[in-house]
């Protein structure tokens, strides 16, 4: 293994991640309810009567994160992220990534972070899972084949 | 009220995403290659987010009630 030193960024990650923490501490506290990003799109995927609303709110605001975050950071505006794939590869990755948590129960917000704060075991075999498989994927794609 | 921190929450979640790397489909590939040249960078986000998220959550499962007098919606 060798450190990749000159893409590391401890602080800005480590800000970042706090950052999601607050959100989620937030999310639980004052509104009640746990931060899992997918779960809260799926439900709207048919939005229910009484229940779009909160789901339409927070998603519209993590739309408006690179717009506030353009206005904030010294560095201006967000670039989109460049990926090297086909549309047809993009497509079907994101519908794999669609499935994942919903068969999972949860994905990297919902597992990852909430569920590992309050240490429920489902949510540790589910992130060990999901990070497994990322981890496996990358070594077959870039070293093996 | 609760639609201003529901957007609030999301606002702040989607800053934490973009502040931590997490949205730079490189940055995420470049954790994931664990055998090749590896950056650990999002390691401290999910360690970051832990060390918040724990004490909240352990704060939540004390209580009957949201700060917004609603239900605690816990698994």
């Amino acid at each position: 293994m060798t450190i990749d030193w000159t893409n590391f960024t401890p602080w800005a990650s480590l800000s970042g991640g706090i950052l999601l923490g607050v959100a989620s501490a937030f999310f639980i506290l004052v509104n009640g309810r746990v931060l899992g990003i997918s779960g809260i799109l799926g439900g709207l995927l048919p939005p229910k009567l009484g229940d779009a609303g909160w789901r339409v709110a927070l998603l519209l605001g993590m739309l408006a994160a690179p717009l506030v975050y353009g206005l904030l950071s010294p560095e201006g505006f967000v670039q989109a992220p460049r990926i090297d794939a086909s549309f047809a590869t993009i497509v079907a990755a994101g519908l794999l990534v669609g499935l994942g948590p919903r068969y999972g129960s949860g994905c990297t917000s919902g597992h990852g972070v909430c569920g590992l704060s309050r240490l429920s075991p489902r949510s540790l075999v589910a992130t060990l899972a999901f990070m497994g498989a990322g981890f496996a994927m990358v070594f077959v794609v870039r070293h093996v084949l | 009220m609760h639609r201003i921190t529901e957007f609030f929450v999301g606002l702040l979640f989607g800053l934490g995403l973009l502040l931590s790397g997490t949205t730079d489909p490189a940055k995420v590939l470049g954790f994931l290659d664990l055998f090749g040249t590896w950056d650990p960078s999002l390691a401290f986000v999910m360690g970051g987010a832990i060390a918040v998220g724990f004490f909240a959550f352990a704060l939540a499962k004390k209580r009957t009630a949201s700060f917004l007098g609603g239900a605690l919606h816990l698994p």
